[in-house]
């Protein structure tokens, strides 16, 4: 288990790139949803 | 692949979502051993747990810009040349951006507790930061406009370029002798949990890269589409006026 004392910058560093991911994935999942409105799903090229 | 394996609305596919399910397992294990069941370090005690994170999003960033060139010579080369090539390409390149801006955050506050500075101008961190620069600089040319095929084309040299970094990248630590470690993983530096924890980190990674990489592509698949679809609207409303 981690030592309170070295807490802060691991912790921190956890912090930084969860949140970074959750962001990049979010934004990431809100602009294909958009998109895909425009597209009917048989003119999706992965369908 | 049948309609009801297509969400209507989004990107995703079963396999996506298995995908995504597995690997926000993974991203709660790698925490979980990261900042709990891992030992301490012997040398460097806690601030070791940065390696989890560290070196596999370091890693995932070079394996994503050498996708990025590999599929970039995918459409460069006559034989194979496909627009899915370049849409890889691109996909692989924004997430690898991520990664090595994960990268060099995490660095950066491992620096802080090992060196007492969040930055130094060393051979290691400054070809990270040139190759961060590079592939934003990549992106960045991926919108320069024009068509989907001059697109592929100008970024595909540029990405055949860029990927020529990487190794000078890696190797730095080796050629120039920095203030940055050699690697601990080759050496066989981490043993036991540890170097599960470490395992935990690159799996998770790796399948949160494929993860986002499918979502990305499909997304510029999309907006190919749209902008092609807009692209004939316009042409057919000039053919109309021009008849009129």
């Amino acid at each position: 288990m981690i030592g309170f004392r070295d807490a802060g910058y691991v912790v921190a560093s956890y912090a930084v790139t969860f949140v970074g991911i959750a962001l990049y994935t979010w934004n990431l999942l809100r602009r294909a949803r958009k998109a895909a409105q425009q597209v009917p799903p048989e003119d999706r090229p992965w369908t | 692949m049948n309609r009801a394996s297509v969400n209507g609305s989004s990107t995703s596919t079963r396999f996506t979502r298995a995908l995504g399910v597995a690997t926000i397992l993974g991203l709660g294990w790698l925490a979980a051993f990261g900042l709990l069941i891992s030992p301490d370090d012997v040398v460097q005690g806690s601030y070791a747990r940065l390696l989890y994170i560290h070196v596999p999003s370091a890693w995932l960033a070079y394996l994503a810009f050498g996708v990025t060139g590999l599929a970039s010579a995918g459409y460069l080369w006559p034989r194979t040349r496909n627009l899915n090539w370049d849409r890889i390409a691109g996909a692989s390149a924004e997430v690898g951006v991520v990664f090595m801006a994960i990268t060099l955050v995490s660095g950066s506050l491992w620096g802080k507790v090992t060196w007492g500075t969040y930055w130094t101008w060393d051979a290691r961190l400054t070809t990270t930061a040139f190759l961060f620069v590079t592939y934003i600089g990549y992106l960045a040319v991926r919108d320069l406009g024009g068509s989907h095929e001059q697109r592929a084309r100008r970024s595909g040299v540029v990405a055949l370029l860029a990927v020529l970094e990487v190794p000078l990248v890696h190797f730095s630590v080796k050629w120039w002798r920095p203030l940055h470690q050699s690697e601990t993983i080759e050496r066989g530096g981490l043993k036991g949990l540890m170097l599960f924890s470490f395992f935990v980190g690159m799996v998770t990674f790796t399948l949160l890269y494929v993860w986002l990489v499918m979502h990305r592509q499909r997304l510029i698949a999309l907006n190919d589409i749209v902008d092609d679809r807009g692209l004939d609207r316009a042409l057919a409303e000039r053919r109309n006026e021009a008849a009129s």
